[in-house]
């Protein structure tokens, strides 16, 4: 039993092991040598062991990025070799085969950068705190509830609206002045029954979607908070709202 | 310049191989043989596959991790106060640490027991044991909250506790510590004589998980170390293993160790409840406490109870019967079938394996040995299957993976080993670090176990991590038991000393979490369900405070009139109505905790000012942007003041 205790190391140790810089067989090698030594040792590696995404990613940035950068300047600064490979080095600059072999591996990274990217973007949208029911409608406003699932507003249920505000919107809202949130004695002079009603039964996905909301929440900073309110008690907040406005 | 072509067509193969090995890779399937790092990786915002409760132990709480990962997701505070969730601190909170010793801040819990149905579990609750001051408790699933604790009277060590029945019907406890029952002022050289075990059968019920101390089987002075219950066949039976059969009072390591054989008390608790019916049982007067947690007005009640129902073996025959166990048995487990039962000796060279078919047989056939205190002891010979031989040294526990194979915990040689269910041959071993306790495979001790990990439950953990000190993190280790060899994944620390744990789909408890507490149904006495109806009111010098909290303010938050000497009582009701938004609430110079009130719940805070001034009060747990501003002041006078009481809304 050696390694199981450092999973860190079993997790890299194969990278550890990988050909590390060794200024010795590089001054024997040319630079092109060396890289395609790398190269096909890494996909050696690749194609026998199957390794995942991760793997390579740490192989390409630790073997490669660094084979490229340290030895480039390596080339660069080396004393004893320098004025032979850096003749070499632009004497190549110049040589086709050069730009089509770092064009290939330019591909290469761009690959890697564009899988990485996707893969990355796909994890994120996994979370349920991101999980959005309705898409952004780019012709009118976003809402999340239609005029048609409103159905009809006739005040009927004022009275009921009235105790549900005073029970779940009073603590940040008022009629007349600004408290946490906006004064809503005259908000439905402002704004549609759809966006009432969506603003109080999905304030995180209107906050998310809703230009004006997105406004209001830079000018309020804190944020509508869900209190679970149904449509249907929505519906009844809204119609109170009406009726205070229209009484004002 | 030949050199350079060479070099160009090698680097085109090498990029192409490359890009051919990604379309081989794509899939995510694709793990390298003995690759335990991605086998235990799990994505941001993805899920673990189980649920894993393991026991706090000397902490008093259990813990909860995430399988394969090894991430800790949470420690529901049980028997120990805990400031941080304000429980035992919170005045509703606080009668659930209350006992027959009084108002008790710890305890040591061993062993959680997922609740059981047809013999798998069903994610309803988990139950845990109080080892010091014999106690039970029930935390519930959909809550990750202890929601009932339940004393155990003539009891002492309560270790074999909380096993269950195949449908919980019932959970059990028993004495390691045999004490005088009832206990009273004797000489300790007594023991043999006066000394007595018991083993507890509580009821539980099946609708609400209410725990019920249906009867108690006084037992030999012995010391009652494990247990679990018979399932399929065996259902019906409970076993208890127990060690000290000498009946030593001092130096045990020593003088309990002396016999060749202790003992598996086997149980018939149908047959005890036939006794009971009969009127078999003699009631006994005693003091225990039985505390609830009420879900509508979250709080908790403590109710003292006074009777008890004993059954004494000597008068109910068939009720008890021991099986001999070679050297001091510690761990006692059935396999998923139910005929098997696994003792482990904990200085036995053999583990031996009884058969519940024979066990019958023999009592059928009176094949007994001897009888102690009415109890029949089988023979050796008649009951047992078979012995694993040459498992390891200091076999403790097992476990099953429900393709035919054992796992059993080896604490002096630090391993666990893998054994035919067939023919009790070693398969497999595997080292662990160090000095293993309990083993855990998920449902590895219900008819359904699901074999893919294994936790190693480690006692000692000298250079695994970092060190810190002398005193060190718990060492959990998962192993992968699918293949044919076991395979070392992860460690990871867990907290207290982890003693036994369980594990669960994920699936079975999720989806059924409670997110936050309707304000409709919270009947709280002192709740307030709108900012109107906050107001302050004071009987004598106590002073009642109707609080409501919502991001990012309290109301009232400027309070004037407190008197020095007066009693304080913060009643918070957290108005959110979304998941995850808890507001926190402490007040300077507040002699208890501070309080975490989730979404729709009200929670009270006492405080006791000592002397004038004014008071600022905030709320601990960030809420939103502007939770920096989420506080008040609270002025007090002195006693003599004439400032009337006065808030704003």
């Amino acid at each position: 039993m050696i390694s199981e205790s450092n999973l860190y190391k079993i997790k890299f140790q194969f990278l550890l092991k990988e050909p590390r810089l060794n200024y010795s067989s590089i001054r024997q090698k040319s630079f092109f040598q060396n890289l395609s030594f790398h190269l096909t040792y890494i996909s050696f590696r690749l194609i026998i062991s199957k390794i995942n995404f991760s793997y390579l990613k740490q192989l390409f940035e630790n073997s490669i990025n660094k084979y490229l950068i340290n030895n480039l300047f390596s080339f660069l600064t080396h004393s004893e070799r320098e004025h032979f490979m850096f003749k070499r080095f632009s004497n190549s600059l110049l040589s086709k085969r050069l730009i089509i072999n770092v064009f290939s591996i330019l591909i290469f990274s761009a690959f890697i950068v564009a899988c990485g990217g996707s893969e990355n973007a796909g994890e994120q949208t996994n979370g349920e705190a991101n999980k959005t029911t309705s898409e952004v409608k780019s012709s009118k406003e976003f809402t999340t509830v239609t005029t048609a699932e409103i159905g009809k507003l006739d005040g009927s249920t004022a009275q009921k609206g009235k105790e549900l505000f005073e029970a779940k919107c009073t603590a940040c809202h008022k009629y007349d002045t600004r408290l946490v949130g906006p004064a809503l004695g005259e908000v439905t002079k402002r704004r549609t029954p759809e966006y009432i009603i969506s603003m109080i039964t999905h304030p995180d996905e209107m906050i998310k979607n809703n230009d004006t909301v997105k406004a209001l929440l830079q000018q309020y900073m804190t944020p509508m908070t869900n209190q679970n309110v149904t449509l249907d008690d929505a519906k009844a907040i809204y119609e109170h709202l009406k009726s205070i406005s229209n009484n004002l | 310049m030949k050199n350079y072509k060479i070099s160009a067509i090698a680097i085109m193969i090498a990029v192409s191989l490359i890009l051919v090995s990604f379309a081989c890779n794509s899939s995510k399937e694709s793990v390298t043989e003995g690759d335990a790092a991605s086998k235990v990786y799990v994505a941001p915002g993805k899920y673990d596959e189980f649920y894993s409760f393991m026991s706090g132990g000397f902490s008093g709480q259990l813990s909860v991790y995430g399988l394969p990962s090894g991430r800790l997701f949470r420690v529901i505070p049980v028997f120990s106060q805990d400031p941080e969730k304000s429980w035992g601190y919170s005045e509703e909170t606080i009668p659930m640490l209350n006992t027959s010793h009084g108002f008790i801040p710890w305890d040591d819990a061993h062993h959680p027991e997922l609740s059981q149905t047809n013999g798998e579990t069903d994610g309803r609750w988990i139950f845990i044991n109080g080892n010091n001051i014999p106690r039970i408790a029930r935390i519930d699933l959909t809550l990750f909250k202890t929601v009932e604790i339940l004393e155990l009277p003539n009891s002492s060590g309560n270790h074999s506790s909380p096993f269950t029945t195949e449908n919980t019907e019932y959970i059990v406890a028993g004495t390691r510590f045999s004490v005088p029952i009832p206990n009273e002022d004797v000489s300790i050289k007594e023991y043999k004589e006066k000394f007595k075990g018991t083993l507890s059968f509580i009821k539980v019920d099946p609708k609400d998980g209410n725990m019920d101390l249906s009867f108690q089987i006084l037992m030999p002075g012995f010391d009652y170390d494990l247990a679990h219950a018979g399932k399929g066949p065996s259902h019906g039976w409970m076993f208890f293993t127990c060690y000290n059969s000498e009946q030593a009072n001092t130096l045990k390591e020593v003088n309990a160790s002396q016999f060749d054989k202790d003992f598996i008390a086997a149980v018939n608790w149908k047959k005890a409840e036939e006794y009971l019916a009969a009127g078999k049982a003699k009631e006994v007067t005693t003091s225990y406490y039985h505390n609830k947690w009420n879900e509508k007005t979250h709080s908790a009640s403590s109710t003292e109870l006074t009777k008890v129902k004993i059954l004494d073996p000597a008068d109910c025959p068939g009720l008890v019967y021991y099986m001999p166990t070679p050297k001091s048995p510690h761990g006692c487990d059935v396999d998923p079938t139910g005929e098997l039962i696994v003792a482990s000796g904990k200085l036995s060279t053999v583990v031996p394996v009884f058969s519940f078919k024979k066990m019958l047989a023999a009592i059928d056939n009176k094949s007994f040995d001897k009888t102690i205190d009415g109890i029949p002891v089988l023979s050796y010979d008649k009951v047992i299957a078979g012995e694993v031989q040459n498992p390891g040294l200091g076999p403790l526990h097992t476990e099953f993976d429900g393709r035919g194979n054992a796992y059993t915990s080896m604490f002096v040689s630090s391993e666990v080993v893998k054994w035919s269910l067939k023919d009790f041959k070693v398969i497999d071993r595997i080292p662990v670090y160090y000095s293993i306790g309990h083993l855990m495979i998920p449902g590895g001790d219900t008819r359904k176990p699901n074999g893919k990990y294994l936790v190693a439950l480690n006692k000692i953990t000298k250079d695994r991590y970092l060190p810190t000190g002398p005193e060190l993190t718990q060492s959990a280790q998962l192993i992968d038991i699918t293949g044919d060899k076991m395979k070392m994944l992860l460690d990871f620390p867990t907290i207290g000393e982890p003693h036994y744990a369980q594990a669960i789909e994920a699936e079975k408890v999720k989806d059924k979490s409670v997110r936050f507490y309707k304000l409709e149904d919270n009947e709280h006495p002192y709740k307030t369900s709108k900012p109107d109806d906050t107001k302050i009111v004071r009987e004598g010098n106590k002073v009642h405070i109707y609080m409501i909290s919502i991001r990012s303010h309290f109301t009232p938050d400027n309070i004037e009139g407190i008197k020095v000497g007066d009693e304080v009582y913060f009643h918070v009701t957290n108005l959110e109505q979304d998941w995850d938004v808890p507001h926190g609430f402490a007040v300077l110079g507040a002699q208890t905790a501070e309080l975490l009130i989730m979404p729709g719940e009200t929670i009270t805070y006492k405080w006791t000012p000592k002397k004038p001034g004014v008071y600022p009060f905030y709320c601990t747990d960030f809420c939103s942007a502007l939770h920096q501003e989420m506080q008040g002041y609270a002025r007090v006078s002195p006693a003599n003041s004439k400032i009337e009481l006065s808030w704003n809304k």
